[in-house]
């Protein structure tokens, strides 16, 4: 159980730590921009875009399954010390962050590729706003 | 997944794999995780002395992982504030991550300090009973998981 609550806690950091929460489900994205933009030339631009965004999103999944590995067998040894345990998590950390620094990249052109009636529009369908407070 | 749904999954688990309890409610499967973790240390380390011990620093571990839960939604409202935005800048976005980044670093030095409290004070047949359970949440996160 000790080992598992740190599994846990390792495994939702590499869930939740997406450089933008807008890219955190490309297909979603890619289906709102379908739906959003209506300009034919760019909308094949933000598709190559989002097709770059799934490839990041595969490589996180895997470096996810890796780290997580990692954690059970260096967690679970009890001979280990807490600084095996930081070299080894630290080490997909980095991975992480350079990952994170692409899909913020993409997140850039993402913006820029878009108008900003299309962009409020992208914006109001990924993060629909909070329903009323019942009277 | 946030930190608190993990653990609440790994609450579900837990009942799942005890015939004789009723179906959780979802509010109650977090903190049926950590009742959990604290019995099952009592159960495992016979020493009181000990026992007293290994169920402080649990207590120290979930804290921490409260924590962290409550620091990781902040940043994620945070960066979802700048996403609305479509003139956010790079240097905008780095400088919250930036800060996150910090956060994690000394979470992680926290919590692996507390694991290696915790294994330099069972023996190593406690050890191995307390971390037995491990591989059925380690299956489930295996699986692949949407951000």
């Amino acid at each position: 159980m000790l080992v598992a609550l740190l599994i846990a806690y390792f495994a939702s950091h590499l869930s939740s730590d997406a450089a933008s929460p807008l890219l955190g489900d490309p297909a979603r994205l890619e289906s709102v921009l379908k739906h959003q933009v209506k300009d034919p030339v760019r909308l094949e631009q933000l598709k190559a875009l989002v097709a770059d965004l799934k490839k990041a999103d595969e490589e996180r999944k895997k470096l996810r399954g890796t780290a997580v590995k990692a954690v059970d067998e260096v967690g679970g040894r009890q001979a280990s010390t807490a600084a095996e345990m930081e070299a080894a998590y630290g080490g997909f950390l980095e991975v992480q962050r350079a990952l994170r620094d692409r899909q913020l990249a993409l997140r850039l052109r993402l913006a820029a590729l878009t108008t900003p009636a299309e962009w409020a529009a992208i914006v109001e369908e990924i993060f629909p706003p909070p329903p009323a407070p019942a009277r | 997944m946030s930190i608190r749904s993990t653990v609440m999954m790994w609450g579900l688990v837990l009942a799942a794999g005890c015939s004789h309890s009723p179906p959780p409610t979802q509010q109650s499967s977090g903190q049926s995780a950590v009742e959990e973790a604290r019995a099952e240390v009592r159960s495992v380390v016979t020493d009181k002395a000990r026992a007293a011990q290994a169920d402080a620093l649990l207590l120290k571990l979930l804290q921490a992982f409260d924590q962290a839960s409550a620091r990781s939604e902040a940043l994620q409202k945070r960066v979802a504030e700048l996403d609305r935005h479509q003139d956010a800048t790079e240097a905008q976005f780095q400088a919250v991550l930036a800060a996150g980044d910090a956060d994690r670093i000394r979470e992680l030095h926290e919590l692996a300090g507390i694991r290696e409290q915790l294994a330099l004070l069972l023996t190593p047949e406690e050890w191995r009973k307390s971390t037995a359970a491990r591989r059925k949440l380690l299956e489930l996160q295996l699986q692949p998981q949407p951000l």
